[in-house]
């Protein structure tokens, strides 16, 4: 039903194209990362020397992971630029605090209890604003991992340098962090934010928000009644836009799809060798 | 055989074995009797074009009491001798005399010939390299004995040519218990090396195999009992950074270089001391200068990030063990919880549809 009117539907931009590239340099970064970090945490496996040597041997290993660690810190350190200059520069200081902000809100809380108690009939659905507690939990999961992960491998890149400040056994900690964090941020995004943007109810087979930066009136009053309601009110603004182009669409499953494939297949093979 | 020679011979071996019978162990074959009736003249020297003499005197007592002493005649192994006069041969230098016979061995011992040809001093003697050893240059010629009694043997056989190397082995801790006390557990020269099929050691492919050298003793749990040494040293080598690094780069061709430590960049080759000397490269005092070998930027702070080929646990590194402990909790309960949302999200929305 939803499909027959997605031509007269209104659009509403709800990821802007500054995010959308983002996310872009985000994915391929981290699946560079996935795919280079792997075979050296799981080095006493047959597929990671297999695959080592597939991409040119250990140094081009090292060299590849390295350079998606620096697009992966650019991407991190860009975010972290937008957040400040939106909320110091130009006075949005609703992306600190408020429903149109990422920072969990004591309303997200609520929500969860709300939505479990739904799960098992014993209430309505929670009716979410613009960011629903599990894309939050998303968020967060993927900044603190960043950072983690982040810091933790800048410190045994530039070991020497590093040692010159704090206690050579900082470094070993910072080795179990480096690999068990990112054991689970492989989990996390090649399960949990993978079956977020495919399996989720009425999303199937993929939500397509992220490539074409657009979702129907329709989607946000399904999904987002609070927020629609704020749209409506003119308490938010919202740029209407024209729905995706097919192009734009196929566009979006075609890399949707390419990253599920290698992200499967990198999950597998992490299962495969524990 | 020169008939009449034999008879003499025959005559001879009778007379000496009459004359001294604890001379020898066995009595000489005949024909040994009749060669020695020359050869066994002292002064019997061959002079060569290269102003060298090569001696033709075979001592008998030397011959008997050498492991072929029994078993083998003069010409099999001079095969190209079938009686006298001897076919006339000329040899520039020495070297060419002993050349000429290098090849009598692998009629007996064709299985350590094959393999020889496979080592670093083949590859020499191959190049015409007149330093290169033949067989009798390590295993001797007419006094043939074995080579590993006593085990000390082997490395003063190799210390004839490699002095330098024997000088260091024999202050290290493995070259001390074997030259001061015969102890049969530590290796000698070619239990590293091995004896026919001997490896280049500047290789890079050597380099990277070796830590399995070092593990054919290391992870014995017999032997490092008795000296109370940990057998764990190749896993916790294997799983930290150095070892990481040495298995993936043994799998691609040219190996990478000097890009990891294996055993010996950290504890030495032939030099290896003990942890308890204070000169040891591996105690904590003299750590950061062996670790500078490879990080010129290490500082004081820097080898406390090794382990020392323990595995974390409460004892030893408590903080990364209880780091470890909670991310094996950890993770599976962040994943399985997640996946539970979403597979009760997707069960209702099935079921309210």
């Amino acid at each position: 039903m939803q499909r027959a009117t997605a031509e007269t539907q209104r659009y509403f931009l709800r990821i802007d194209l500054f995010h959308r590239v983002v996310h872009g340099f985000l994915m391929a970064s981290f699946l560079g990362l996935a795919a280079t970090g792997l075979p050296i945490k799981f080095n006493q496996a047959a597929w990671a020397s297999h695959l080592a040597h597939a991409v040119g041997g250990f140094g081009t290993v090292i060299f590849f992971h390295q350079t998606s660690a620096v697009i992966l810190t650019t991407c991190f350190l860009l975010h972290v630029g937008y957040v400040l200059r939106a909320a110091l520069l130009k006075g949005q200081v609703e992306v600190l605090w408020g429903p149109d902000s990422m920072v969990p809100q004591p309303k997200d809380l609520v929500d969860m209890a709300r939505h479990f108690a739904w799960f098992f009939g014993l209430g309505p659905k929670p009716r979410f604003d613009r960011f629903t507690y599990w894309e939050k939990f998303d968020y967060w999961a993927v900044f603190w991992g960043m950072a983690v992960i982040g810091t933790s491998g800048f410190m045994l890149w530039f070991s020497g340098f590093f040692a010159r400040f704090i206690p050579g056994w900082l470094f070993n900690i910072a080795l179990v962090i480096h690999s068990e964090e990112a054991l689970l941020a492989v989990c996390f995004i090649f399960t949990i934010h993978f079956f977020n943007g495919h399996i989720r109810p009425d999303k199937f087979p993929m939500d397509l928000v992220i490539f074409t930066g657009r979702v129907s009136e329709h989607e946000l009053r399904e999904e987002r009644p609070l927020e629609y309601e704020r749209v409506r009110e003119g308490k938010r603004k919202l740029t209407e836009m024209d729905p995706p182009p097919l192009w734009l669409r196929n566009f979006g499953r075609l890399i949707g799809f390419t990253v599920i494939a290698i992200g499967f297949t990198l999950f597998g093979l992490t299962l495969w060798a524990q | 055989m020169n008939q009449k020679h034999a008879r003499v011979g025959w005559l001879f071996a009778l007379l000496l074995v009459l004359a001294v019978p604890c001379a020898r162990a066995g009595p000489l074959a005949p024909e040994v009797e009749a060669c020695l009736e020359c050869h066994g003249n002292e002064t019997l020297e061959l002079p060569l074009p290269s102003g060298e003499s090569q001696s033709l005197y075979v001592d008998e007592a030397t011959f008997t009491k050498s492991i072929h002493g029994e078993t083998l005649r003069c010409t099999d192994c001079h095969t190209d001798i079938e009686g006298y006069p001897h076919p006339e041969r000329t040899f520039q230098n020495k070297r060419e005399f002993s050349l000429a016979y290098y090849e009598s061995c692998k009629t007996c011992h064709f299985d350590q010939y094959t393999k020889s040809l496979d080592g670093v001093h083949y590859e020499y003697v191959s190049k015409g390299d007149s330093r290169a050893p033949l067989c009798v240059d390590c295993h001797g010629a007419h006094n043939v004995a074995k080579p590993n009694v006593p085990k000390s043997r082997i490395s003063h056989t190799c210390a004839r040519c490699h002095p330098q190397v024997y000088e260091r082995y024999s202050h290290s801790v493995h070259g001390k218990a074997l030259l001061e006390g015969e102890n049969g557990d530590v290796p000698v020269c070619t239990d590293c090396h091995r004896s026919h099929d001997i490896e280049d050691p500047r290789t890079t492919a050597f380099r990277l195999h070796s830590p399995e050298i070092c593990a054919g003793c290391h992870t014995n749990k017999k032997i490092m009992a008795k000296y109370d040494l940990s057998t764990n040293v190749l896993q916790s080598y294997l799983e930290d950074f150095h070892g990481v690094t040495a298995a993936f780069l043994k799998e691609q061709r040219g190996g990478g270089g000097r890009l990891t430590a294996v055993c010996t960049d950290c504890h030495g080759v032939h030099d290896i001391l003990p942890v308890n000397d204070p000169r040891s490269s591996v105690i904590k005092a003299n750590l950061v200068t062996t670790c500078r070998k490879c990080h010129p930027e290490a500082n004081a702070n820097f080898p406390a990030a090794w382990l020392s080929h323990y595995e974390p646990s409460f004892k030893k590194a408590p903080l990364v063990y209880l780091v470890e402990l909670f991310y094996r909790f950890f993770i599976p309960f962040v994943v399985l919880g997640l996946v539970l949302q979403i597979l009760l999200h997707v069960w209702r929305a099935v079921v309210s549809r």
